[in-house]
């Protein structure tokens, strides 16, 4: 009899993950769950309900006993401080808008996590993301894809796989939509997995970001002008954290007209504001990137390009440098934010991302 | 798969004739023995019998003898019932507010120690030589007029190492300061006789020796100040409420006569199997270090250090072919920080990282250390072909 192939599922106690753990283990593989212990301190204490909270632990550890399979929690909170929750602090702190889910699964997940799986002996590495990865038999490349269920693709956040991290890594659930998941963790008798989506920004359980860059770096917050594009100025701010491009509220300008920042200029700590129709770009520069394909770049092509999580592919002429590319939306752009991840597409397929200079 | 346990320091399996014992009183031998009625009556008499058993084994007397729901509550109780006793001592206003413990103890020491730090207590937190004993004579110069509490533990949970109890006992005399000693790892694996050893307070959990969970005793000397910690009823000589667990208390009696009864042959045993799996280590894997003392150990510790590889990838790799071990405590193991008690024995961190810890126990045999001898070195080899900071003429 062969030997089982051994996969680590990432489990997080969710839904997700949870079937993907149970679905593994119906197609004959050696299925082992780790879930990762990513909490962030504040104030000296481990909070309990985050995502990757002791609560998300427990659920995953009564996943695990529910389906039989062995489970493991590894402990990469120093790595997640290190490379995810210290490059958030940075960024904000540096008038930039970070993706620290992004940055998590390149560095943690799919980094330190990944690196794992030799130290366990285990084949593949299986995530409850909602995209498809696709071998290319006749090039021997693999392709990613947008997951079937167009709300719940999730490939946005995944622009940053490498080829070695894509030929060993099972996403089953992309051929999927949530509805059906949702109705095979019934079937699984995974009641243990009804736990709430997991939020936006895992270690900022409250959502206000700009309070935990604030507790994190005091300093980064500095009052300093805010200025129309010609230099003027027209008020005050209270720390460049505080704003990202395209926001409107917190400016308290006295002047009639609404004003929206257009630009971040860290280097002389100012705010530039403009009207609305000053918030639209042509073109943009994204560096940083990582080809799915491998390849050193895929020239000039028409595609789309998402340059925020939420929001609908933007058509564009792309043309792919090795480490940059420069693009040129058909129709301007609102509010494009330098920090954020953009990806391409060509029709379903990623053909690779970066980050918007 | 054949599964091998080696933790039993983390707790052990119930012994059979343990288990028998203990059965009656999860049946028909229900009462509450604080019940007036025949059904109290007979439960009654059944703790004091354990209470009885349990003095008579450790060398009190019975009323010395307080049953608790662990190793932990009796170390909580200790702290925070001296630390109270003493406040409520005498009408004079300069109350001594300063205890010694070590760097080493159980987090159920450490943990309500930092709480009374915060509270306003001076705590001195003993270091420890290499191999983790720490020094009486360093222990009496941190003496203060201060000071009403030594808290050192028997033997350690990590690396085995038997503390010098009867010396700082000797040297503590006359001083009027309670001394307590965290005995969970050491009962029932080395001779404990209370009519010799002068301690004040001594803590021991009974599922460290074959006995059942949640069960523990505070040995109280008689005339030792310690505050109630457990309020409610009178229960327990109304030093600690709470309806009796009258299984445990049988349970954790029978389970301490079978260890003292077994104890010579069990120590020959586990000191066999130990060398044994010392030396095949020491034959088969290069750049380990031992973490324990040459000769003042608890019996079946080995706590090793495999230079370049983490100790977490070690134990999963060794769950996954079925032999369960540890990285320190139980209680800490899934901390990020490396063990407590390496670093104060000035184990490189490098090195505490890589470190295990084996304890066996009464049921294993040769030929699963021999199984382990098989299986470690091709995991150890392993994980340091993959090591980024193995050294490429190793390799």
């Amino acid at each position: 009899m062969p030997k089982k192939k051994r996969v680590i599922v990432a489990m997080s106690g969710g839904v997700d993950s949870s079937v993907v753990a149970a679905l593994l283990r119906e197609k004959d593989f050696e299925v082992v769950g780790v879930t990762l212990d990513l909490r962030v301190e504040k104030d000296g204490k481990t909070p309990a309900s985050s995502c990757c909270g002791l609560d998300a632990i427990k659920s995953a550890e009564r996943v695990a006993h529910k389906l039989g399979i062995r489970h493991y929690v590894l402990n990469l909170r120093r790595q997640f401080e290190q490379t995810v929750v210290q490059d958030f602090i940075s960024e904000y702190s540096r008038g930039r808008t970070p993706n620290p889910c992004v940055r998590c699964n390149q560095l943690v997940k799919f980094g330190n996590l990944f690196q794992k799986l030799d130290e366990l002996d285990a084949d593949f590495l299986a995530t409850g993301h909602y995209a498809r990865i696709v071998f290319d038999q006749k090039n021997e490349i693999y392709e990613l894809f947008r997951g079937m269920d167009p709300v719940k693709d999730q490939s946005y956040f995944l622009w940053p796989l490498t080829q070695e991290v894509l030929a060993r890594t099972l996403m089953p659930l992309g051929e999927f939509e949530k509805r059906k998941v949702r109705q095979m963790a019934v079937s699984y008798k995974l009641a243990a997995a009804q736990r709430p989506e997991s939020q936006e920004i895992c270690f900022v359980p409250d959502q206000d970001y700009i309070g935990f860059v604030r507790e994190r770096n005091p300093e980064a917050f500095q009052r300093g002008p805010i200025q129309d594009s010609s230099g003027r100025r027209l008020g005050e701010h209270d720390g460049l954290p505080a704003f990202t491009i395209g926001q409107k509220r917190r400016l308290k300008l006295k002047v009639p007209e609404v004003h929206y920042v257009i630009r971040i200029k860290a280097e002389e700590n100012a705010l530039i504001v403009g009207k609305e129709s000053d918030l639209s770009r042509k073109f943009m520069t994204v560096e940083g990137i990582n080809w799915i394909r491998g390849d050193s770049s895929p020239g000039v092509f028409i595609g789309r390009i998402k340059i925020r999580s939420q929001q609908a592919p933007a058509e564009a002429v792309i043309r792919g440098f090795t480490d940059r590319a420069e693009v040129e939306f058909i129709e301007k752009q609102r509010a494009v934010a330098p920090g954020q991840s953009a990806v391409f597409y060509r029709g379903e397929e990623v053909v690779g991302g970066g980050i918007i200079k | 798969m054949k599964r091998v346990y080696l933790d039993h320091s983390a707790t052990t399996q119930v012994h059979p004739e343990v288990r028998e014992a203990m059965l009656p009183f999860l049946g028909e031998g229900f009462g509450n023995p604080s019940s007036l009625h025949w059904f109290g009556q007979e439960a009654r008499q059944v703790v004091e019998d354990a209470r009885e058993k349990v003095a008579g084994l450790l060398g009190a007397r019975p009323e010395e003898i307080v049953f608790t729901s662990g190793g932990t509550e009796s170390d909580n109780w200790v702290l925070f019932g001296s630390a109270e006793a003493e406040a409520q001592s005498g009408p004079s206003g300069g109350k001594r507010n300063h205890l010694i413990t070590s760097q080493i103890e159980h987090h159920a020491i450490l943990h309500p120690a930092e709480i009374l730090e915060k509270r306003g207590y001076q705590v001195t937190y003993l270091g420890v030589d290499r191999f983790g004993m720490v020094d009486p004579g360093a222990l009496e110069k941190a003496l203060t007029p201060r000071t009403f509490l030594v808290s050192i533990m028997m033997a350690n949970n990590e690396v085995g190492t038997l503390q010098p109890i009867a010396e700082i006992a000797g040297r503590l005399r006359g001083k009027n300061i309670v001394f307590h000693t965290d005995a969970v790892q050491a009962v029932g694996k080395i001779p404990v006789d209370l009519k010799k050893l002068p301690v004040d307070l001594l803590s021991l959990s009974a599922h460290k020796f074959y006995g059942p969970k949640g069960m523990g005793v505070l040995f109280i000397r008689k005339g030792t100040k310690v505050s109630q910690f457990v309020h409610g009823g009178s229960q327990e000589m109304n030093h600690r409420a709470g309806t009796e667990n009258v299984a445990g208390m049988v349970g954790l009696a029978r389970a301490l006569e079978i260890a003292t009864r077994d104890l010579e042959a069990n120590s020959l045993r586990l000191r066999r199997l130990q060398k044994r799996l010392e030396e095949g280590l020491k034959q088969k894997i290069g750049d380990i270090t031992f973490n324990v003392h040459p000769e003042e150990r608890i019996p079946g510790l080995v706590n090793v250090s495999f230079a370049y590889v983490e100790g977490e990838a070690i134990l999963l790799n060794l769950d996954l072919q079925g032999i369960a071990a540890s990285s320190g405590s139980a209680c800490t193991s899934r901390s990020l920080d490396p063990s407590h008690v390496l670093k104060a024995m000035g184990v490189p961190t490098e090195l505490a990282r890589g470190s295990i810890r084996f304890s066996l126990g009464r049921e294993n045999t040769e030929e699963e250390i021999d199984l382990v001898l098989e299986i470690l070195p091709g995991i150890i080899q392993k994980l340091r072909d993959m090591s980024p900071i193995y050294p490429a003429k190793k390799r």
